[in-house]
């Protein structure tokens, strides 16, 4: 997923709590990206009410986005 | 046209309609006059920080309100701006500062963590004016003088400078991806950017009622439209809050809350709204023109768009960053599918625009040529780089003596049976990706700078969202792997430049005369994910109407 979202940085940094949204690590076709990757690869359905800054903020965000759909 | 300078628009605007507002940035807004005033101040500040008439100052802070002063600062003082991308490695920004000459950089407090990497990457800056943020001391790098917002208070409002500008002096350069991995510097004069903004105004019957938003970032000349048709008008520019492009929803709603009547953008911020934005739900009555460019924006995405918002008129802009929108081409309401694509339309107010064949005959209409485009829009020449603008812009070209120069798109067209220009590929190995515009040759050199890499080729596989995905093939001399390339791109190369595919080899193929055959290469990316193989535009069958 790193390299789908063109992204240089080091993920190695990018913990739970990174703040993807202002370290610009996503940008607009990133998203469409990351939603469909996000969908696809955890058979999911993310309403587009859920694309929204709080549910993707932080990888943790993300998780928690992914985990209530799963439940 | 009454103005003969860009800024003028701006003082024009204030004399004529003063409490009207010119700028919005989240809360914040200002009228013209406030602008005019604040703009004025700012013009005095540079000359007396020895900004002088033809000198280059830099714009190196985030699209704000702050940013629109910035600009219109600068060229009060006689000066060129020259806006940085905010997104770019300090090492990338400095290349292009030492190149421009920029002594003086005006800029933002969010950027004071990169002001010390720009200039230890050559930026010769001697002067920072920080625009925003508070106003007690800063501290820049050692030996830079760094004036913060209280500096422009002491300073006059009521008139900029008086320095003797002419129109067609440059009133900004705009960098843009170079293919040996030099960036280069569009040059466009006042002269250059009226004459766009006087057609757009016309065009889309821009007046002092609209609200225009401003997408764009100031280093991509879609952001000219933004800003000087709303000034041309004396209507407001409101620019977008950077984060809502990645969220659909919550971007509809604000274009409705803000009441925005011209949005102008690149296509896939409009693909992401139509297949995100749960616009069915949504009104927009205000709204009433998107124009969009800078990419092919997939006609499927667009029709549904359409049908979404059967009260907006939709228009295709078309043109390099050195010529600004050359074509144009309205968009009909189809009633069955969409066509597979759209023309790019035809030449604007007072543009010519020609294709030239491989034997430097023009072509008759059908046939495949060089896009060619002659007229006040055409830039005045890459900056410091007299031998790449000779090999673009002709000054001498048979046929009719228009005064302007000819400039040599590397676009591949023809005209279709309606007279509209169909855009069919590059001569070179420039392309789009997302939106932006990237020479490979830009990538290669950089990835070329890495101890690991003995050589490389970076090709372009077609994609239907976002135009071109990246993919470079690497023969390595030493263990690296993909990430560990794009973290070492990173500190030279925009984001958006970083391959997303690397595949490594023992060597490259190459053609006869011993050099990299990249066309082998793209056909094999392209097999790799599946796809049926490109035609060259050259070979494609074109249909003749007599």
């Amino acid at each position: 997923m790193a390299s789908n979202l063109q992204w240089s940085g080091s993920w190695a940094d990018v913990d739970d709590d990174y703040p993807l949204l202002e370290r610009r690590v996503i940008d607009s076709l990133g998203m469409i990206t990351l939603i469909t990757l996000l969908e696809n690869e955890f058979s999911i359905d993310i309403d587009d009410g859920e694309v929204v800054p709080s549910n993707f903020r932080t990888i943790g965000d993300i998780a928690r986005l992914v985990e209530s759909k799963r439940a | 046209m009454s103005s003969a300078l860009v800024h003028d628009l701006v003082a024009e605007s204030a004399a004529r309609v003063p409490d009207r507002v010119a700028v919005v940035d989240g809360d914040r807004s200002v009228t013209y006059a406030e602008l005019d005033a604040t703009a004025n101040r700012l013009a005095h500040l540079l000359a007396e920080c020895g900004v002088r008439h033809g000198d280059r100052v830099g714009l190196y802070l985030d699209k704000s309100l702050e940013a629109v002063v910035g600009i219109y600062g600068v060229l009060k003082a006689g000066a060129t701006y020259v806006p940085l991308d905010p997104d770019a490695p300090p090492a990338r920004l400095g290349t292009i500062a030492r190149d421009a000459g920029l002594r003086c950089l005006v800029t933002g407090a969010e950027k004071a963590g990169e002001w010390h990497a720009l200039i230890t990457a050559g930026a010769p800056v001697e002067t920072l004016v920080v625009l925003n943020g508070s106003d007690g001391e800063a501290t820049g790098p050692a030996g830079v003088r760094v004036l913060t917002p209280a500096a422009l208070a002491a300073r006059p409002a009521d008139a900029p400078p008086d320095v003797p500008a002419s129109p067609s002096d440059l009133a900004y350069i705009l960098y843009t991806s170079g293919s040996t991995g030099v960036p280069k510097g569009v040059m466009l004069s006042h002269l250059n950017a009226l004459a766009f903004v006087d057609w757009g105004v016309d065009e889309f019957g821009v007046t002092e009622t609209d609200r225009l938003s401003s997408h764009a970032p100031l280093h991509f000349d879609l952001s000219v439209f933004d800003l000087y048709a709303a000034a041309r008008a004396g209507a407001a520019v409101v620019v977008v809050p950077a984060q809502l492009a990645l969220f659909p929803v919550e971007l509809g709603r604000w274009i409705r809350e803000a009441g925005i009547t011209v949005w102008y953008s690149v296509p896939s911020i409009l693909t992401l709204l139509v297949l995100r934005g749960k616009l069915a739900e949504v009104q927009f009555p205000e709204l009433r023109t998107i124009l969009f460019a800078g990419e092919v924006f997939p006609t499927k995405h667009l029709h549904r768009l359409m049908e979404l918002l059967p009260h907006v008129r939709f228009a295709n802009l078309f043109g390099p960053t050195e010529t600004n929108v050359c074509t144009w081409y309205e968009v009909p309401r189809w009633t069955g599918d969409p066509p597979a694509s759209i023309p790019i339309g035809k030449a604007i107010t007072d543009v010519e625009v020609f294709a030239v064949r491989e034997d430097g005959t023009v072509a008759p209409p059908g046939d495949v040529g060089e896009l060619h485009v002659r007229g006040p829009t055409v830039m005045q020449g890459y900056w410091g780089d007299p031998e790449r603008t000779g090999g673009t812009l002709l000054h001498e070209w048979e046929g009719e003596t228009g005064g302007f120069p000819v400039y040599r798109t590397g676009d591949l067209a023809h005209l279709d049976e309606n007279g509209d220009w169909i855009f069919l590929g590059r001569r070179d190995s420039q392309i789009k990706s997302r939106g932006y515009r990237i020479e490979l040759g830009d990538i290669e050199a950089a990835l070329n700078q890495h101890p690991a890499v003995v050589e490389c080729a970076v090709v372009a596989v077609p994609d239907e969202v976002v135009t071109n995905r990246i993919k470079a093939y690497v023969v390595r001399r030493s263990e690296v792997e993909g990430d560990e390339l794009n973290r070492f791109l990173g500190d030279r190369l925009p984001r958006y430049m970083a391959p997303e595919l690397y595949e490594f080899r023992d060597d490259l193929p190459r053609s006869s005369t011993g050099k990299i055959d990249r066309r082998t290469l793209a056909e094999e990316a392209l097999r790799a994910i599946g796809t049926a193989q490109p035609q060259r535009p050259d070979e494609r069958e074109v249909t003749r109407v007599d």
